[in-house]
């Protein structure tokens, strides 16, 4: 079986900038629950939450990608909830939900090295409706556990240091 | 859509398949080690092997449902007393199993090829075929005598089907028999005009009550000595007297047909006694279940919130008192629903006796298994992952570290050898520990071959310690057996033993004395157990620690404190013992409420072998928690072993202490 990709996107904001996802890995979308911060975990990992039973981490794209270091979570802060290909569910912050948009993943323009908040190793490419540009996620590749296991060793080596010099 | 369907009901046969598999293999070990099978085993095994084929039968394994009811007519005589309980028959039982467990495999995979399934059939019905002595002594006496004399049609096969009883009836009328059974339930006019002649050899039937009484057909003892001893004459001979009531006779072979065309009726029996003692649930939909719970109970702290809010005081309590209520039903809930994911470890262990008895036969050593802990209760769902892992360890205790019988002899030891296998649930972890009293391992082969393959350099080797250098046994590639075995020795197992436990959280250790043997210790973490967990507080944020690594709790006096050095680490001096304390909230990087020892509240806990001391705020309240597995990839925090749904519906942390004793050895 071939395998067909949602060409249904939930756009979204990070900063100034539309993002993009396919409406196939979203779950749920919900409003800022109570967080469970995990001790030592990368800045970007608010914690975890409940997410129908599952424990699912949350992770702040704006802090990830450089966007906004110090956002402000308030009860109306929103989590996408997304579940990966490997069936992980992971809660990712957003400055707001906007859209939907029906985009033809054969004809994305490729991501530009330079321009975007965020390395094009983690896009999918490029979207252009009327005057909007929006920007695809590639959201496995963002949280594909390698990686996040490789980030998080790099953060807790910076803060060990960090905190070895204070 | 029609095949989807027989998939999906196979998929449910296996399962039952398999569970009745270990219920013969059980029941069969028994009666070889006893040597001897009583009535109730006999029957249990036919029923089990019974409701096999009807329900194999019923998915369309035809081939598999055939070979079942060639075991289930052998057992069948074996509980009608046809056949005694002889010495090698469990054995040979065991091999039928074994077969009908291939054949089952092969089939299903649609790769049984009829050459192959008719091969193996006709092998096994022959070895069962050996065990009805008495019969195929008659056989090959009619086959020498009667042949000659009589012309008779001689019996070739003799343990023939169920089927044949429609045969029977038909065959009673005119014709000769073909085989033994039909013989014995042939009471025809023809056979006295044999028996007649009496010079040569003679055929006796036997008072026919007698026969229909033991359904119709089949060879006794007694009879036989009877025909030894009464013809004195001629030496053998078949007794069979005159058989006066046909009609007897119709009824008696109708009354077995009848048996067999009941067949559906027992299975459904069969089964409806097992819908009331338990039943077949996928754990998936527990899950679902305990979700649903959390759902419910976060909408119960929903309306609990919202009552609080309420003006009207007096509708305020009779609210709270009703919600109240409903939590206590919740709670309920919740525990029945925990508690039905627990299986007791006797799960796990049965699958033992079987494979180590093999495994034991093919290596020519004796092993005595034996475990404890059966009713430590685990769960469901990771008896799965566990089992692998310990078969291969159990085999590779039988073949690399119990000696041989005559080696053992010589070497002072009893000639057989010792595999324990006990369960115990421990400073909040399960350990499973494997323990042979074998050679032991040889620490500088393996340390030499994990050199020699490169899995270490020379000069590390210089500074592990024994334990260190006997984990090397789980090195990928690393095999010291001196000849690779068909049961163990190619070097691939004890890495992926290492891994697949792992891979349920849980850690290995061994211990191994040159010549005593070696002691396998699993500790599986309480992932998926359920936990009893007392609250902590650190600053604004709270914790779990598991009840059961918590030795005692205490606000200490300023003396009781030592600092080390640079006094960046701190001591618990109590009752003489030397204790380290750990500051949670710089563990966990948190600001905390008190800074002052006197301030907070010391908690002793087991790390392992060790103690630590945890500094903590305050410690709150106990509870139940339903342990969550913890995505690993977003932490690095030692210290954290899992997660919980709190009663709120937010996430609590568990605390595991093996881990932060770790932490502070780095």
């Amino acid at each position: 079986m071939a395998i067909i990709e949602s060409n249904q996107l939930l756009t979204f904001k990070l900063g100034t900038e539309t993002y993009g996802i396919q409406i196939n890995k979203v779950r749920e979308i919900l409003t800022y629950p109570t967080v469970t911060p995990i001790p030592d975990a990368s800045r970007w990992v608010k914690g975890v939450i409940n997410l129908r039973g599952e424990v699912a981490p949350v992770i702040d794209l704006r802090v990830r990608f450089n966007i906004n270091n110090d956002p402000i979570y308030t009860q109306r802060t929103i989590i996408i909830a997304v579940k990966t290909q490997d069936n992980r569910m992971i809660g990712l912050v957003v400055d707001e939900v906007s859209d939907m948009e029906n985009v033809d993943l054969e004809r994305l323009y490729p991501a530009p090295d330079m321009g975007t908040s965020i390395s094009p190793e983690y896009l999918k490419g490029l979207f252009k409706k009327e005057e909007k540009m929006i920007v695809i996620l590639d959201i496995d590749r963002i949280l594909d556990k390698d990686e996040m296991k490789r980030l998080s060793r790099q953060s807790t080596e910076a803060q060990n240091v960090y905190s070895a010099s204070a | 859509m029609a095949t989807f369907d027989i998939n999906k009901y196979r998929q449910m046969f296996l399962e039952e398949a398999e569970d009745i598999f270990e219920t013969i293999d059980t029941l069969l070990l028994g009666a070889e080690e006893s040597n001897n099978m009583d009535t109730e085993a006999i029957n249990s095994l036919f029923r089990s092997v019974h409701t096999l084929k009807g329900n194999s039968a019923s998915v369309e394994l035809a081939m598999f449902a055939a070979l079942a009811h060639e075991l289930e007519f052998f057992m069948d005589r074996l509980r009608n007393g046809e056949l005694t309980f002889a010495e090698g028959m469990a054995s040979l039982l065991l091999e039928g199993i074994d077969t009908l467990k291939q054949v089952l495999e092969l089939e299903l995979s649609e790769q049984l090829e009829d050459h192959f399934y008719e091969t193996t059939k006709a092998v096994l019905l022959q070895k069962l075929n050996s065990f009805s002595e008495d019969a195929a002594e008659i056989i090959i006496i009619s086959e020498v005598y009667a042949d000659e004399e009589f012309g008779l049609i001689i019996p070739e096969t003799f343990g023939d089907d169920f089927g044949l009883f429609d045969n029977h009836v038909q065959l009673q009328t005119d014709e000769t028999p073909e085989s033994m059974e039909d013989y014995f339930g042939f009471f025809d006019d023809e056979i006295p005009s044999l028996v007649v002649d009496e010079e040569m050899f003679g055929f006796f039937d036997d008072p026919a009550p007698a026969v229909i009484n033991e359904d119709a057909f089949g060879f006794f003892d007694e009879m036989d000595i009877k025909a030894v001893t009464s013809d004195e004459s001629e030496g053998f001979g078949f007794f069979t007297e005159t058989f006066s009531a046909p009609e007897k006779k119709v009824e008696s072979t109708l009354k077995v047909s009848k048996e067999t065309v009941n067949i559906d009726k027992e299975v459904k029996k069969v089964k409806i006694d097992n819908t009331v003692s338990s039943i077949r649930v996928d754990l998936s939909k527990i899950d679902e279940l305990m979700n649903n719970i959390g759902e419910l109970v976060i909408a119960h702290s929903m309306l609990t919130q919202y009552t609080s809010t309420m003006e009207d005081q007096k509708i305020k309590s009779d609210l709270s008192e009703r919600l109240d209520l409903i939590d206590r039903h919740i709670r309920e809930l919740q525990e029945s629903v925990m508690s039905v994911r627990m299986v007791p470890m006797e799960t796990v262990f049965s699958k033992f006796p079987r494979v180590i008895r093999d495994t034991a036969k093919k290596l020519g050593k004796k092993i005595d298994f034996r475990h404890s802990g059966e009713s430590v209760e685990i769960d469901k769902a990771m008896i799965e992952g566990l089992t692998d892992p310990l078969m291969h360890i159990v085999r590779n205790a039988m073949d690399h570290g119990i000696e041989s019988s005559e080696h053992r002899l010589k070497i002072g030891k009893s000639e057989t050898g010792i595999l324990m296998m006990s369960a115990e649930q421990a400073n909040g972890q399960m350990i499973i520990k494997i323990q042979d009293d074998g050679s032991g391992i040889n620490v500088e082969r393996v340390t030499a071959k994990a050199i020699e393959n490169g899995v270490i350099e020379e000069h590390q080797a210089t500074q592990m310690s024994k334990e260190e250098k006997a984990m090397l046994i789980f090195a990928p590639g690393l095999s010291t057996a001196q000849e690779v075995t068909d049961i163990s020795g190619r070097g691939v197992g004890m890495d992926v033993v290492m891994s697949n436990i792992k891979k349920l959280g849980g850690i290995v250790k061994v211990e191994t004395e040159d010549g005593y043997g070696t002691t396998l210790t699993i500790a599986l973490p309480l992932t998926l157990a359920i936990l009893d967990g007392l609250n902590i507080r650190v600053g604004e944020e709270q914790f779990i620690l598991p009840l059961s690594v918590i030795i005692e709790s205490l606000n200490p006096e300023p003396e009781m404190i030592k600092q080390i050095g640079d006094k960046s680490s701190e001591i618990l001096m109590l009752r003489n013992e030397f204790i380290p304390i750990i500051r949670l909230h710089e563990l966990f990087r948190i600001e905390p409420k008190y800074q002052e020892f006197s301030d907070g509240l010391l908690i002793v806990v087991r790390s392992g072998s060790d103690k630590i001391a945890l500094f903590v705020d305050e410690f709150m309240n106990q509870q139940q928690f339903v342990i969550k597995p913890l995505d690993k990839n977003f932490r690095n925090a030692r210290g954290i072993g899992g997660a919980t749904v709190r009663g709120d519906g937010t996430i609590g942390l568990i605390i595991d202490t093996m881990n932060i004793l770790d932490r502070t050895t780095y």
